[in-house]
C-alpha cells in the first residue's frame, strides 16, 4: 500500500486538476479560519448577540480618557440604529447590554450605512446630519456646529441724549456660554449715524437650531463705521433688546469673521478625522473643521472658505498618514484622490489611483501600507499604491463571479482589519426588490432559479 | 469541473422578494481567500430580509473587554441584535431556545497523489484510508466524509461517511473507495476551543493500474 503525506492547507484554490502533496487546496472554508502561513484550520469562535432593537446602521467606539496611568480608557460601543422609523444612539461597555442616549432636539439621522470619528473627547456621527457626544457618562446626543442669525438686527438713535457720535454697524451671534461654541455672527445692519445717542437695538432672533444656546453676542464697529466688529455685551438668549452706549475704547474681542463658525453640511454619512480636523463630503465639495487647538468648538466651524473642490461625487473618505495624507475615493471609475498638507495654506489634491472607487465608505480600510476598498465588483489591495499581486491571482477569480451582478441598488459593504488574525474581513450583503432580478452569470440577462451550491435547495422563480 | 467556484450559488438568483444574500469572507492579504462565515441568525438566502450592516472591532487595549474576548461586533437587518463573535471563549452558536456549537467544514479539492496539477486523471485507484499525523483528529469530534469524482462544490454531489473503529481513533477509512480521485469534507461541530483544528494527513491508497494500462 502506498501513502502520500498531505501537511497542510494552502487556501481555497478553484484550479481545477489533482492535488500534489504536500499541501491541500480547498473548495470551501466555512466557519474555518486560516489564521497563519502553517497551513492549519482552526474552527472560528462562537456568538453571543445583546439585544438592540431596530436596524443598526453604524456601530463605533468611544475611547474616554484613561483613570489611571497605565490603564488603558474605556472603549464605549456606540451604536445607531432605526426601529420603525425611531432613531437611537445607544452605548454599552462589553457589549451585553445597551442603553439609549438622550438625542437632542436638533438631531435628525436617516438611515443608511453611517461613519463615526473622534478627536479627543468630541465623537462625531455622520448619519444624515452631523451630529456629537462630548461626554459619554451622562451626556447625550447633541448637534455638531449650528446657524448663526439670518438677519441683521434692528438699530435706531434712541429718542434721549447717549453716548456715541459716530457711524456705527452691529452683528450678532449665538453663543453657548457653556462649550464656548459661537455662531457666525448675522448680516450687519445699515451703517447708523449717531450723534450724541445711543444705538437702539431691536429685533434679535431668540431662536436657534442647536442644543445649548443660553446667550447672544453684541458686536458694533468702532465710530468709523468700518470692520471689524468688536464685543459690546453678552444679553440672554430670550433677550430681543439692548441699548448700546459703550464707548469704542471699553469695546471687547473681535467678532468671528462672517462666515467662519458656519454648520457643517446638513446631511452626510461620509466624515472622517485627519490630522486634528474633521472632514465632511458633500457632493463634490470636501468641508474641514478649524483645526483642533485644544478647544472642541472649533471642530464645529465650518466655512465655504474651508473646503476643497472634485471633479467627481465624493464616496468615501479615510485617513492614510502613511500614505501620504486623507485619501478621497470617487465612484468606481472615476479615481481615487490624495489630500496632502497641514495647513490650509497647503492642501492640495493629487491623484493617488486612477480608474477605482468605491460606492462603499464602510469597505475602505488602511492598515500600515495597505489599502483595502471594495470596487464595483470586487475587492481592491494596494500595497504601497500597487495592485497586490496576491489579490489579482488568487482572490479575482472567485470574488470577480461572485460579485458580478450584484445589484447596485441594496447592497451593504463592510470590511476591518482582524488584529487578531492579521486578515482582511469582508461582508457583502444585498436584500432583493421585487422588480430586480439577479441575472445568471453565464448566461447574461436570464433569469434563473436561486439555488444553494452547499445545500442545493433551490426556490422556484 | 473539480474546481467549480465555491460560492456558485451566490450568483443564481430568482427574483423573490426579501431574499438576502449575505456573506462574509476572509481574505489574506499574502494567501489570498482564506474562508467563509456565517451565522445562523443571518444565513445566506434567508426570507427575512436579515443581513450584516455594520461591523466593529475594539481597539486591542481597550479595558471594555477582556484581555481574551477580542470580540467583533456586528450590527444587524432585520434582527434586532448586536452579535458579538470571534469570542475566544466557549460560547457557543445560540439559535431560539437552544444553544448550538458552530458547524464548520472545509471541503479538499481533488485528491489524487498520484498525479500533478497540470496532468490528466491519474487512473483508478483503491483509497483506503487518511492517517492523521496528531492522534486523535476523530477523538477531537471531527466528522470526514467524502466523494469521488465529482465537482466537490457543486450541486448534487453525493457524500459518504468515512469509517472509523473505536482503537484506531487517528484513522478514517474509505468504504467504498475505488476512484480516480476523491474530495475529502471535514465537519467539526464541537464547542469551540483555541487550538488547532486539524492540519493535514496521511493518504493511504492502493494503486490499481500501470500508467498507459487500463484500469482494472
Amino acid at each position: 500500500m502506498k501513502n502520500r503525506l498531505y501537511r497542510g492547507f494552502s487556501g481555497i484554490d478553484r484550479t481545477e486538476g489533482p492535488i500534489v502533496g504536500p499541501q491541500i487546496s480547498l473548495l470551501r472554508s466555512k466557519n474555518f479560519i486560516m489564521p497563519d502561513e502553517r497551513g492549519v484550520l482552526r474552527k472560528r469562535g462562537g456568538t453571543t448577540k445583546a439585544t438592540l432593537l431596530g436596524d443598526c446602521w453604524g456601530i463605533g467606539g468611544y475611547q474616554a480618557d484613561p483613570t489611571s496611568v497605565g490603564i488603558p480608557g474605556v472603549v464605549y460601543f456606540i451604536a445607531y440604529h432605526n426601529n420603525g422609523g425611531t432613531a437611537y444612539v445607544s452605548k454599552s461597555i462589553a457589549g451585553a447590554s445597551w442603553s439609549a442616549l438622550s438625542l437632542g432636539a436638533y438631531t435628525s439621522f436617516g438611515t443608511a450605512p453611517m461613519s463615526f470619528a473622534q478627536i479627543a473627547n468630541l465623537f462625531a456621527i455622520f448619519g444624515g446630519r452631523p451630529a456629537k457626544i462630548t461626554d459619554i457618562s451622562s451626556g447625550g446626543v447633541s448637534r455638531l456646529g449650528g446657524g448663526g442669525p439670518t438677519a441683521a438686527p434692528t438699530v435706531a438713535a434712541s429718542t434721549g441724549a447717549g453716548s456715541l457720535t459716530g457711524e456705527y454697524s452691529w452683528k450678532y451671534t449665538f453663543y453657548d456660554s457653556t462649550s464656548g461654541w459661537e455662531s457666525s455672527p448675522s448680516p450687519a445692519n445699515t451703517t447708523l449715524s449717531l450723534s450724541a445717542k445711543n444705538g437702539e437695538i431691536s429685533g434679535m432672533s431668540t431662536t436657534v437650531d442647536r442644543e445649548g444656546i443660553d446667550k447672544k453676542r453684541i458686536y458694533r464697529t468702532q465710530l468709523t463705521g468700518e470692520a471689524p466688529w468688536y464685543h459690546v455685551a453678552d444679553v440672554t438668549l430670550a433677550t430681543t433688546t439692548y441699548t448700546d452706549s459703550t464707548s469704542d475704547a471699553s469695546l471687547g474681542a473681535v467678532a468671528p469673521t462672517e462666515g467662519d463658525h458656519d454648520a457643517p453640511p446638513s446631511s452626510t454619512y461620509i466624515g472622517e478625522s485627519h490630522e486634528k480636523r474633521f472632514w465632511i463630503a458633500d457632493g463634490t465639495s470636501l468641508y474641514y473643521s478649524k483645526i483642533y487647538d485644544g478647544s472642541l468648538y472649533n471642530l464645529e466651524y465650518f466655512s465655504a472658505d474651508r473646503k476643497l473642490v472634485f471633479n467627481q461625487q465624493i464616496t468615501a473618505v479615510k485617513s492614510a498618514p502613511r500614505l501620504g495624507g486623507l485619501l478621497v475615493f470617487k465612484a468606481p471609475g472615476y479615481g481615487i484622490d490624495l489630500v496632502r498638507g497641514r495647513s490650509s495654506e497647503d492642501f492640495e489634491i493629487v491623484e493617488y489611483y486612477p480608474s477605482r472607487g468605491t460606492y462603499h465608505q464602510q469597505s475602505v480600510v488602511v492598515q500600515d501600507d495597505m489599502l483595502f476598498f471594495f470596487d464595483k465588483t470586487r475587492p481592491i489591495l494596494l500595497k504601497n499604491g500597487q495592485i497586490s499581486p496576491t489579490f489579482s491571482d488568487k482572490v479575482y477569480p472567485i470574488i470577480s463571479e461572485l460579485c458580478k451582478d450584484i445589484p447596485s441598488d441594496v447592497p451593504y459593504v463592510w470590511a476591518l482589519w482582524d488584529n487578531l488574525r492579521e486578515q482582511f474581513l469582508l461582508g457583502i450583503s444585498s436584500i432583493s426588490a421585487s422588480s430586480v432580478q439577479w441575472q445568471d452569470a453565464t448566461s447574461w440577462g436570464v433569469g434563473v432559479s436561486w439555488k444553494d451550491s452547499f445545500t442545493t435547495v433551490t426556490w422556484q422563480v | 469541473m473539480g474546481g467549480r467556484s465555491l460560492l456558485e450559488g451566490f450568483i443564481y438568483y430568482g427574483n423573490m422578494a426579501g431574499i438576502t444574500r449575505e456573506i462574509v469572507m476572509a481574505l489574506d492579504p499574502y494567501r489570498g481567500f482564506a474562508g467563509e462565515f456565517s451565522w445562523p441568525e443571518v444565513e445566506d438566502g434567508n426570507s427575512d430580509e436579515r443581513a450584516i450592516l455594520c461591523v466593529y472591532q475594539p481597539p486591542a487595549n481597550s479595558s471594555s473587554l477582556p484581555i481574551s474576548n477580542d470580540g467583533i461586533l456586528l450590527g444587524t437587518k432585520n434582527l434586532d441584535v448586536v452579535l458579538f463573535t470571534f469570542l475566544t471563549g466557549t460560547e457557543t452558536d445560540p439559535n431560539g431556545s437552544a444553544t448550538e456549537s458552530v458547524e464548520a467544514i472545509a471541503i479538499t479539492g481533488r485528491i489524487d497523489p498520484t498525479m500533478t496539477q497540470e496532468d490528466d486523471i491519474g487512473g483508478a485507484k483503491s483509497y483506503h484510508s487518511l492517517e492523521f499525523p496528531h492522534l486523535r483528529q476523530v477523538n477531537k469530534g471531527l466528522d470526514f466524509e467524502y466523494c469521488v469524482e465529482e465537482e466537490a462544490a457543486g450541486e448534487g454531489a453525493t457524500w459518504l461517511d468515512m469509517h472509523y473503529t473505536d482503537t484506531d481513533r487517528n484513522f478514517a477509512y474509505f468504504p467504498e473507495g475505488i476512484a480516480n480521485w476523491v474530495n475529502i469534507k471535514i465537519k467539526d461541530n464541537t464547542e469551540y476551543v483555541d487550538r488547532d483544528i486539524i492540519d493535514g494527513f496521511r493518504l493511504h491508497y492502493y494503486e490499481l493500474f500501470t500508467r498507459g494500462d487500463e484500469a482494472t
